[in-house]
Formats: structure tokens, sequence, C-alpha cells
């Protein structure tokens, strides 16, 4: 796989957006499932950065990770 | 207010102090789950936790007592959750070999305003569809899956996602020669 392509598929499991499966369970994108464990390392320390980053720029310093788990209780965000 | 009398009020249903208790938590729960980032969707385990002790907190969260009692208690719920869902998954292979010791963590404090100028000047530096796709990532992120973040600002997934990989590779540029660790960032 080429840099590239796994810089991608990295990436698109970083979001915080999840579905729930038929039992309820939050799950892992389809991307997470071709991730090596070094990849998931790397996967780890963005979406840390990630949520630092969103929780700094939002006005009420909420993470998507926060607003996410707000949104599935009800609360406003 | 410390974190104890913020999830005082989470017990009594208070959605305004459960978003800031989350704020106080969340990076110490994920940060616990480090061990287990090989095996589980540390993200997904992150929000289980959370959603858990919103019902926890209702039902019996005044029983917890102690000094960051709750933090504690989430922190355990987390590492639960999560060697489940490894045996679930059957990745325990991928855990380390060595046993995971209950590390305090304590929760975060404000955010650093400093960190925060680093971030938002980086993020000036940003042009183009790069921003574009990370600004609407930051945006939307919680509620709406990549493809349809994509399709808002008229891009496939794909340019988007190489779009948002570009902006972070240069947002992460920008914070090293400001000084900032990647990895660490401390609140």
């Amino acid at each position: 796989m080429s840099e590239r392509k796994l810089d991608e598929l990295v990436e698109a499991s970083v979001t915080a957006h999840r579905e729930r499966d038929l039992e309820g369970r939050l799950t892992p994108l389809a991307e997470w499932w071709d991730l090596a464990p070094a990849a998931l390392d790397d996967l780890f320390q963005r979406q840390l950065l990630t949520r630092e980053i969103e929780r700094v720029l939002d006005p009420q310093g909420r993470s998507a990770t926060v607003k996410a788990v707000l949104a599935r209780i009800g609360g406003a965000y | 207010m410390g974190i104890d009398r913020v999830f005082g009020l989470v017990c009594q249903g208070d959605h305004e102090a459960f978003a800031e208790w989350m704020g106080r938590v969340e990076r110490p729960i994920r940060l616990s789950l480090r061990p287990y980032a090989r095996a589980v969707d540390v993200e997904g385990v992150v929000q289980e936790t959370l959603l858990r002790m919103w019902l926890y907190a209702q039902d019996r969260g005044a029983m917890l007592t102690g000094e960051n009692a709750s933090l504690r208690f989430a922190i355990g719920m987390a590492r639960n959750l999560a060697r489940n869902e490894t045996r679930r998954l059957k990745r325990e292979v991928l855990l380390p070999p060595e046993k995971h010791p209950e590390i305090p963590i304590p929760p975060d404090p404000v955010p650093d305003p400093g960190l925060a100028k680093a971030i938002a000047d980086c993020l000036q530096q940003l042009a183009g569809r790069s921003l574009e796709a990370l600004k609407a990532r930051l945006e939307m992120a919680a509620f709406l899956p990549d493809r349809l973040i994509a399709a808002a600002v008229g891009m496939t997934l794909n340019t988007f996602l190489q779009n948002i990989v570009r902006a972070r590779r240069q947002m992460a540029a920008c914070l090293q020669n400001k000084g900032v660790p990647l990895t660490e960032i401390p609140s």
C-alpha cells in the first residue's frame, strides 16, 4: 500500500462520527479494519491531536467526541 | 469548579454540566486506552464510556465519593469496555504483553490560551481546498460521515481525505515550528 493511500485510510478513521450496529454498538469505520498495528498507533495520536484542535477552536470548548455524545443523549451542542 | 462538583450536577441531569465534565475527562480517558489502541476502536470506546457515564450518573452517580471519583470510575469503565471489545473481536494478540497498571491521570484543566493561539495561527496559514475541507470536518464530524461532509463542500470522498491529509501535515509542521509537542499536547 502506498504511503498516500495509508494516510487516507488512517485519516478516514480519525473522525468522531460512528454508526451503531443492529445490536446498538458503536461500530468502527470500514477503513479501520484495514489498518496495521503501526497505523493504529498513528491513528491514536492523530485522534488525540484532532480532538484537542476541535476543543481549542470550538467557542464552547467542545470536541467532536463531546458533541457526538451530547447529540446522542439529546442535549444541546 | 472542581470535577467532582461538576459531576454532582450531572447526577441531577444537567446537560451543560455533563458537557463540561466530558471536556475535563475525555483526554484522560483516551490516554488510559493507549494500550488498547491496536486492538479496539478507541474513539468508539471513549464515546460508549461517556454515554454509559451519563446513564450511570442518573442512577447511582451520587454513590461515587473521593477525589476525582467520577474520572477514576470512568477510566475503569473504559478499560473494561476495551477489554471486552478486544475479546469480542478476538484481537487479544494485538495487546502489549505487559500488564497495564492503573496510572492516576488527573482531569484536564482549562485549555492553555497559548496553545489555542498556536492552533488558531496555524489554521490561518492554511489556504484553499485544504482549509475548506479541514474546517468542514471540524464543524461537522460529530454528526455526519465524511462522505456527506465531502459532498457538502463539493468534493469526492477521496479528494476530501487527501485535502485533510495535506492540511494536517501543514498544521503539524506549523505547530512543531511553534514548539508545540504533537503527541502529548498539554492542556
